[in-house]
């Protein structure tokens, strides 16, 4: 048993203000160490929280003051926190590779700079005059005034989404995930100590009962996570519900060095956490041959505590990362781990310490069709199918982002025709790549902002 | 009713039995063919013991480790003892369901002996008695909490109103994710609520915790009942730490608050009052020794846990009404060193019992 105060404290935050609870967690490291102390919300809080949001004055925050908060992000101190002890810490809970953190600092610390600029580039053409009195014209407005998000644990880059809210002039109150507390409240607090109003942040770590009441009492929320999610608020149309990823490359032709370094760099980049990482790829070459070169090259990923500047791979407590992989073994249907034999100690890495890295997983398919093209899970795990042209886009469906390798034009204008697949890109080019405004899964301000007509006298 | 079990079964509040002289008198009562009830007198004839030479002490209860009793499925009126008095009205009362189907128990008097015991300790807590009304907002119907609330409300000079509450149709909206219907339910009784506040005299409500935060949710009744509310009980479901400070500091401030822990099976255990130094915010005292509760280790229910120590509630039921050998009950809770050498242990934190397993998600977000 840690003495309490050897654990790094993460209060909630209620409209702005750091708050004590009875209810506390402790999280510990994947390999078991205790190191935080996690404050939590219960369900009625969540209410009391988003009426404080509701109660202070119109003051959204100027793009310039988030872009001064991102660099507070990268830089600073926060919460006791430097910039490298969040990062080990955010690594060693979350079990995700330090250097991903470290990397994240700089993204993250970007994504609030172009805030403001990704803000004028969704807003429509018609609405970005100011009224003029004896005109009626167009504004783009808030559909309400408090956001809910129920953030996830995978990758500190998720978060940044919610920063768009911000900007629109949404209040936040975020609920993060179990694992993950230390990004967004390492954000919260750099927002704070650059000036942002205090009502426009809360952080109520918390059950998803707190969720729930969450959502219930926002106006609207935006949700992430999987089919249970989609189960629980798919029917409450205030809901924004970002769901898995289930990214993918299709190939066509040649298998060549380059095919394999972007299917590679799509499935492990930031070992593979990320709803951007490719789960599948389909190809009209000889699959078998696809899946062992991928295995081979995909087998170098090194297995390291979380906190080592080495580790590539995801890392789970033991029993956990094995019961995923057992998982995984259930879900086959008759594919193949063809990357299995080239792990003599098994594909659950023991790195001694109680924690167990998890180490890729290729999944050869005898058809277009198999469900595997559908099964994420977080961690390097792709399943490699086959595919003709005359099959179309179907089995391709349901895909935050698909790189097509080898492909014409025609084709990708093909792919823009399935509406569920949500961004095409045509060439060497890794899944996880955006531009500086392009949408991730439309324009999450669009589920926020309408445009209104609205006119004066002169 | 008096006789010779009285000075054991019904004696005065601040006389209470030693526990071992009540365990030998439930034995020979619940278990004589001339005062016990038809349930028990058939059941012993296939028992490897007899209950009323075999079992002289508490600890010898255990041999009732082996006689597995559903309540869910025993016709109710063999459970009245023969050797009640005549006209002595039984009444049956159900639990809520939450773990299967309704379990049944009978009561004559004993419950009224519990609450008058729980309303001993509401006065030793400053909680206000005769001014205005009470309003019970929860189970009525076949729940013992409608009958305990009436009891209690008689005994400290209130009239008492009630917003009834199915709690087995809100168990199956929650449990078929009918989150809609839940809400429209839940709105269904605010509005009734908000009819007795608006043209009653309310100053006691006695409700869930649950109920106390959708109040809070409904600007409407929340500001009626922050207005004239001064006592506040709790029960039927648990409550953690936070959720009760928030509700004492923020939604009630100028009401007192005191949870009530029980259910159909082992009675009420009340909050009992605070004390400095108290581990929890809210401690029960179980109605010692008629109510025994003990805590032990999920993973060896044979271990008793040590005081702040977290166990699996097990309850013992030893009252002239009815008999309940020692039971697992789904609830967890942490056990405190009783204050006051008051007989029996304490506990808080009480709340469900779910077994450690986690499940594998797929997807990335």
């Amino acid at each position: 048993m840690a003495e309490a105060k050897d654990l790094h404290e993460i209060p909630l935050i209620r409209a702005g203000l750091p708050r004590h609870s009875a209810e506390r967690a402790e999280l510990a490291g994947v390999d078991g160490t205790l190191l935080a102390l996690v404050h939590l919300a219960p369900p009625l809080l969540a209410r009391l929280t988003v009426a404080d949001a509701r109660a202070g004055a119109e003051h959204t925050p100027e793009p310039e003051r988030i872009a001064a908060a991102g660099e507070l992000f990268e830089t600073a101190t926060l919460n006791g926190l430097s910039p490298q002890a969040y990062c080990e810490l955010q690594s060693r809970v979350a079990g995700v590779p330090v250097a991903v953190a470290r990397h994240s600092l700089h993204d993250v610390a970007e994504t609030f700079a172009n805030v403001g600029a990704k803000f004028l580039a969704e807003r429509p053409a018609g609405a970005s005059a100011a009224p003029v009195p004896g005109e009626i014209s167009t504004v783009w407005t808030r559909r309400g005034d408090v956001l809910a998000v129920i953030a996830p644990s995978n990758n500190p880059g998720t978060h940044t989404q919610w920063l768009t809210a911000l900007a629109c002039g949404y209040r936040l109150v975020v609920r993060p995930g179990t694992r993950d507390p230390f990004t967004p409240a390492r954000m919260i607090a750099a927002l704070l100590d650059a000036g942002v109003a205090p009502h426009y942040l809360s952080l109520l770590p918390g059950s998803h009962a707190t969720g729930d009441a969450l959502v219930e009492a926002a106006d609207l929320s935006l949700v992430f996570g999987g089919d249970a999610a989609a189960r629980r608020y798919g029917e409450d149309r205030r809901v924004i519900l970002r769901g898995p990823g289930r990214s993918k490359l299709l190939h066509t032709g040649e298998i060549t060095e380059q095919t394999l370094d972007v299917i590679c760099r799509s499935v492990g980049y930031d070992a593979g956490m990320r709803c951007t990482n490719a789960t599948a790829v389909f190809t009209d070459a000889d699959p078998a041959a696809l899946a062992a070169a991928v295995a081979e090259r995909l087998a170098r990923l090194t297995p390291a505590p979380p906190q080592s500047p080495d580790a590539q791979v995801p890392v789970l407590p033991l029993a956990e990362a094995q019961a995923l992989r057992k998982h995984l073994e259930g879900r086959l249907e008759g594919a193949v781990d063809v990357a299995a034999p080239l792990y003599p100690e098994g594909p659950v890495a023991d790195l001694g310490d109680g924690s167990g890295a998890l180490r890729p997983a290729v999944l050869l398919c005898d058809r277009a069709d198999h469900p595997g093209a559908r099964i994420e899970l977080s961690f390097p795990c792709v399943w490699i199918l086959p595919w003709r042209r005359e099959q179309g886009f179907g089995p391709l469906r349901d895909t935050l982002a698909l790189t097509i390798l080898g492909g014409d034009e025609p084709l990708a204008r093909e792919a823009l025709r399935e509406r569920s697949i949500r961004k095409v890109l045509l060439g060497p080019i890794p899944t996880y790549q955006a531009g500086r405004t392009s949408p991730h899964d439309g324009y999450l301000s669009h589920d926020l902002m309408e445009a209104r007509a609205f006119g004066t006298s002169a | 009713m008096a006789d010779d079990f009285s000075s054991v079964f019904e004696p005065p509040l601040d006389q209470l039995p030693d526990i071992d002289d009540l365990v030998r008198a439930t034995m020979e009562w619940h278990f004589s063919p001339l005062t016990g009830s038809p349930y028990w007198v058939e059941r012993a004839k296939g028992f490897s013991f007899d209950p009323r030479t075999d079992v002289q002490c508490l600890a010898d209860l255990r041999l009732f480790a082996d006689v597995p009793v559903d309540w869910s499925r025993i016709p109710a009126h063999q459970l009245v003892p023969r050797g009640s008095t005549p006209g002595v009205r039984y009444g049956i009362y159900e639990s809520g369901g939450a773990t299967g189907a309704p379990k049944r128990i009978v009561d004559a008097t004993s419950r009224r002996r519990n609450v008058q015991w729980q309303s001993l300790l509401l006065d030793e807590q400053g909680f206000p008695s005769g001014e205005g009304n009470w309003l019970h907002i929860g189970p009525t119907g076949p729940h013992v909490m409608a009958k305990n609330i009436t009891t209690l409300s008689e005994l400290r000079g209130h009239l008492c109103y009630f917003v009834d509450l199915d709690p087995r149709w809100v168990r199956r909206c929650v449990a078929e994710g009918r989150q809609s219907e839940f809400r429209r339910y839940v709105d269904h009784i605010l509005d009734q609520v908000k009819d007795v506040l608006r043209t009653q005299d309310i100053r006691g409500i006695s409700t869930t915790p649950r109920i106390l935060e959708s109040i809070g949710a409904r600007e409407d009744v929340y500001a009626l009942l922050r207005e004239s509310v001064r006592g506040i009980i709790w029960g039927g479901t648990s409550m953690d730490g936070e959720t009760l400070r928030l509700i004492d500091e923020e939604l009630f401030p100028q009401a007192k608050l005191a949870g009530a822990y029980g259910n159909t099976m082992m009675g009420v255990a009340p909050q009992r009052t605070p004390r400095p130094g108290d581990k929890a915010p809210c401690v029960f005292r179980p109605f010692y020794p008629y109510t025994v509760v003990e805590l032990v280790d999920p993973a060896q229910p044979d271990r008793i846990v040590a005081d702040d120590e977290e166990g699996r509630v097990v309850i013992t039921v030893l009252t002239r009404d009815y008999f309940t050998p020692p039971t697992l009950e789904r609830d967890v809770a942490t056990r405190r060193t009783s204050a006051d050498k008051s007989p029996g242990i304490e506990l808080s934190g009480v709340r469900p019992y779910e077994s450690a397993s986690t499940s594998v998600v797929e997807g990335v977000y």
